[in-house]
């Protein structure tokens, strides 16, 4: 290829960087020789690239640098203070300390400062209530399933076991209820074991005490006392000779009753008494109460023989006291029982 | 962890997380329970904790438990805020120990929390992060912020005083 002014840059860019062929070589030269008005080209600096190992600017790089202190955002020499307290410092670190506080009082000073941040636990301060949190352990002596089967069965059997009690055993706690009407008499007639002691006991065909005979023996209790002996007699010699001209004892027929029925025999007897006793005491205050407007005197006695009576008959302790006098004579009373009290001054 | 293991833990940590609980909290009753609830949570447990790491699983109940209560309380605290500026500086510092105490409290509880178990229980950071939930570097920083600002407050009173 022929050289000419417009193309001897390239074949003289290749000279410069010494890549040229000889051929080129020489026909660049005789171009130069040609026009030697372009040969101080030849001499041209050709080193303008870029240096790799050039260095950045000092500043530049230190303000990228990142300390481990930026990651606390604290400054170096307090990150440098507290992990030589937390943790200690190494060789690197103890210098760059150093570099930063050449002063050894200045440090000492810095390092008490951080001691003086440790928290001391108060050990005076104690939880008082450990019992409540500790817990006990259960030996396993029986298992539980061990446990459930022997209750299960147990409550089989006392379950049979009650069954069999209720339809075996007689009936021994119920009363018995007198029947005349018997289909088999004659097995069931027998002799007369203890016609004597028969004899000796009263006949349960004594009457509850009247209203009349309560404000009576309220009156006299004595005289009711003698009374009822002078009655006894007659009574228990008419019973001896009814049970005498009886040739044979009747035995009872057993009645079964259920547990309602046994009940009410129990309950009734006493519920009549009670409400007997009721009205009967409270007949007797109405009529100390009318005797006392009329007969102060008449009426303390009615009253004494009343209490007695209320506590003979209730089995309640009906207390009474009596307030005298200089002369000795009864000024007023107190009566005190369970649901009652009462206090009168005598007229 | 056995029923004996569990009343070892009984004895041998219930102070100490009382402690940590009653300095966060400043209430006596509010500790005992939160102190119950810790150890019956540990109970319901207890076969499946390690007796090894027991004090960190208590310290663990005892500040979750605590973090709950103090975010429960703010919130109430918002409706009825009171005036910290006039009731500020009216207490008297006797000691380094109370002011230091003084101090703690004004830390963000994370950080008071983390300084407490680091001083109180000597716990590592590593230790702290798995109790509280937090990585090393996480706990690292919050104890390095949180002495500095103890260091500053309280040459800031020594001037004062």
């Amino acid at each position: 290829m022929m050289i000419n002014k417009s193309n001897y840059e390239a074949y003289l860019l290749d000279y410069l960087e010494g890549s040229i062929s000889t051929q080129d070589r020489e026909a660049l030269l005789l171009f130069f020789d040609l026009n030697p008005q372009l040969k101080s080209e030849l001499d041209t600096d050709i080193s303008l690239c870029l240096n790799p190992k050039a260095q950045l600017a000092d500043d530049f790089k230190e303000q990228l640098l990142k300390h481990e202190a930026d990651v606390y955002d604290l400054p170096v020499s307090d990150y440098l203070f507290i992990k030589k307290q937390e943790e200690g410092l190494s060789k690197t670190e103890q210098s760059e300390l150093l570099l930063i506080e050449p002063n050894k009082h200045k440090q000492e000073k810095i390092s008490l400062d951080y001691q003086k941040t440790i928290l001391r636990s108060d050990t005076t301060v104690l939880y008082d209530d450990k019992s409540k949190l500790r817990r006990f352990a259960l030996f396993p002596v029986f298992k539980q399933y061990v446990i459930r089967r022997s209750i299960a069965a147990a409550a089989i059997i006392a379950v049979f076991a009650s069954v069999w009690f209720i339809t075996e055993t007689p009936d021994i706690s119920t009363p018995q209820v007198a029947n005349t009407v018997t289909s088999h008499v004659d097995e069931l007639e027998k002799p007369i074991v203890a016609e004597s002691k028969i004899l000796e006991k009263p006949l349960p065909d004594e009457k509850q005490p009247s209203k009349d005979s309560l404000l009576k023996l309220a009156n006299d209790p004595m005289e009711l006392k003698k009374e009822s002996a002078a009655k006894q007699k007659p009574a228990s010699t008419k019973n001896a000779n009814y049970l005498a001209s009886i040739g044979h004892i009747k035995p009872l027929n057993n009645h079964k009753i259920n547990a309602y029925e046994h009940g009410l025999n129990v309950m009734m007897p006493q519920y009549m008494n009670n409400n007997l006793l009721r009205e009967e005491l409270a007949s007797i205050y109405r009529k100390i109460e009318v005797d006392e407007s009329s007969n102060p005197s008449i009426s303390f006695a009615l009253l004494e023989g009343g209490v007695k009576v209320m506590n003979f008959l209730s089995k309640e302790s009906v207390k009474m006291q009596k307030y005298y006098n200089d002369n000795g004579e009864v000024v007023g009373y107190k009566v005190k029982g369970e649901n009652l009290e009462l206090n009168r001054k005598v007229k | 962890m056995t029923v004996e293991e569990f009343n070892q833990a009984v004895n041998l940590y219930s102070d100490g997380v009382y402690r940590f609980v009653l300095k966060n909290i400043k209430d006596e009753d509010k500790a005992k329970d939160i102190i119950q609830d810790t150890y019956e949570k540990l109970w319901k447990k207890h076969a499946e904790v390690n007796f090894q790491k027991v004090k960190s699983y208590l310290f663990s109940a005892a500040y979750h438990t605590l973090i709950d209560l103090t975010r429960r309380e703010k919130k109430q605290a918002q409706w009825d805020e009171v005036d910290f500026k006039n009731h500020s500086h009216s207490e008297g510092y006797s000691d380094l120990n109370e002011v230091l105490h003084k101090a703690i409290e004004r830390l963000p509880e994370t950080q008071r929390m983390v300084v407490m178990m680091r001083d109180y229980e000597g716990y590592s950071y590593k230790e702290i992060g798995e109790i509280c939930g937090l990585n090393e570097a996480q706990v690292k920083v919050y104890i390095f912020r949180a002495r500095k600002f103890l260091k500053e407050y309280i040459g800031k009173i020594e001037v004062l005083v």
